[in-house]
């Protein structure tokens, strides 16, 4: 079961939420905060995974670039969560961790080459979840055709 | 764009299955030409229905005294008249007025990725910036808060404003406005999307 903002969001106190809205983990100043990016970490892995079982001819398949977007989610919700102490990350920290399990789960090790390339990204010194691809599915189908 | 129109987007859709499908209809049908042209090439000189029919028809007018010729005459006279009397059914169904016809491939623009007047955005879809724009909305998650993904306003910025970049792996171009990044797929434009960059 997939948690909502709202489940984490319940776990907190005001006080802490609004500790939580300064860790933003980006500069875009677009007012997502660390629960934010995790939840969507959550919803991007959970959407890619399902997605394995799509044909590439249906429409709702997300794509290498998908892909990108969500390793990004990934970076700023460590990014945001660096910045909080650990008694608000451990509340949320198996929630996180169910998720790179998840990833991990249907993903195997890459260079990571070929995906910052897309992301025009330095490929060296970045999170491990930049160097897994998707084993199978729509995602590691176009993966391969710039091979 | 601040104004989401849900009938926008059913069109869009629709005229995206509608493109799919005609893909497809292309795609089957310059398989099935060159099938076609395969099936047609010259024959090898090798022995045929002909040569065995007459070798038959020898034997036969042998141990029966006919005459060679006129017995495997009327075997070989009886077959095409079969296969006349097959092509004549096949040429009125062909002209009737349920005739089916084959997919024209000569048409301009009937090959693979131009298959479609390109007059919408930027000249390389038809799909007009707005189509593109509410394809990319429903691909991020209209908005959702919790699919943090550049809501429509910045998609339009990025494709309003943004600097321009062609793909050099695909029939698709880049648009970069500030930190979001909006790709923009001509093959398929239904996988158009966004997403926020880091560093």
């Amino acid at each position: 079961m997939i948690p909502t903002l709202d489940d984490l969001r319940a776990r907190f106190a005001p006080e802490e939420l609004a500790e939580i809205s300064d860790a933003t983990g980006s500069a875009d100043g677009r007012g997502r905060d660390a629960l934010m990016w995790v939840i969507g970490w959550i919803t991007h892995v959970d959407k890619l995974d399902r997605d394995r079982a799509l044909p590439l001819t249906d429409h709702s398949i997300w794509t290498e670039h998908d892909l990108v977007g969500a390793l990004f989610i990934r970076d700023f919700a460590a990014r945001a969560l660096s910045s909080l102490p650990s008694h608000i990350t451990e509340r949320i920290a198996e929630d996180l961790a169910g998720a790179d399990e998840r990833f991990r789960g249907f993903t195997v090790d890459d260079s990571g080459v070929l995906v910052t390339r897309i992301a025009e990204v330095p490929t060296p010194g970045r999170g491990w979840w930049w160097y897994r691809i998707p084993i199978d599915g729509p995602v590691a189908a176009l993966l391969a055709e710039y091979r | 764009m601040g104004f989401d129109d849900p009938g926008l987007t059913l069109r869009a859709e629709a005229r995206a299955v509608l493109i799919e499908a005609r893909r497809q209809l292309v795609d089957a049908g310059d398989t099935a030409a060159r099938v076609l042209s395969i099936a047609t090439e010259p024959a090898p000189q090798l022995r045929g229905f002909a040569d065995d029919v007459s070798d038959e028809a020898a034997d036969v007018g042998a141990v029966a005294g006919v005459p060679i010729n006129v017995a495997s005459a009327g075997l070989i006279v009886t077959g095409v008249g079969t296969a006349l009397a097959g092509a004549g059914l096949l040429m009125n169904a062909a002209s009737g007025d349920d005739a089916v016809h084959p997919l024209r491939t000569d048409n301009p623009g009937s090959s693979a990725n131009q298959y479609a007047p390109k007059d919408g955005f930027r000249g390389r879809t038809e799909f007009e910036q707005d189509e593109i724009e509410q394809f990319i909305n429903g691909h991020t998650g209209d908005g959702d808060i919790a699919s943090p993904r550049p809501p429509m306003k910045e998609v339009n910025e990025a494709l309003t404003k943004g600097t321009v970049k062609q793909s050099t792996d695909h029939d698709a171009e880049e648009f970069v406005y500030g930190k979001i990044r909006v790709i923009v797929n001509y093959e398929r434009p239904w996988l158009s999307t966004a997403y926020e960059i880091g560093s």
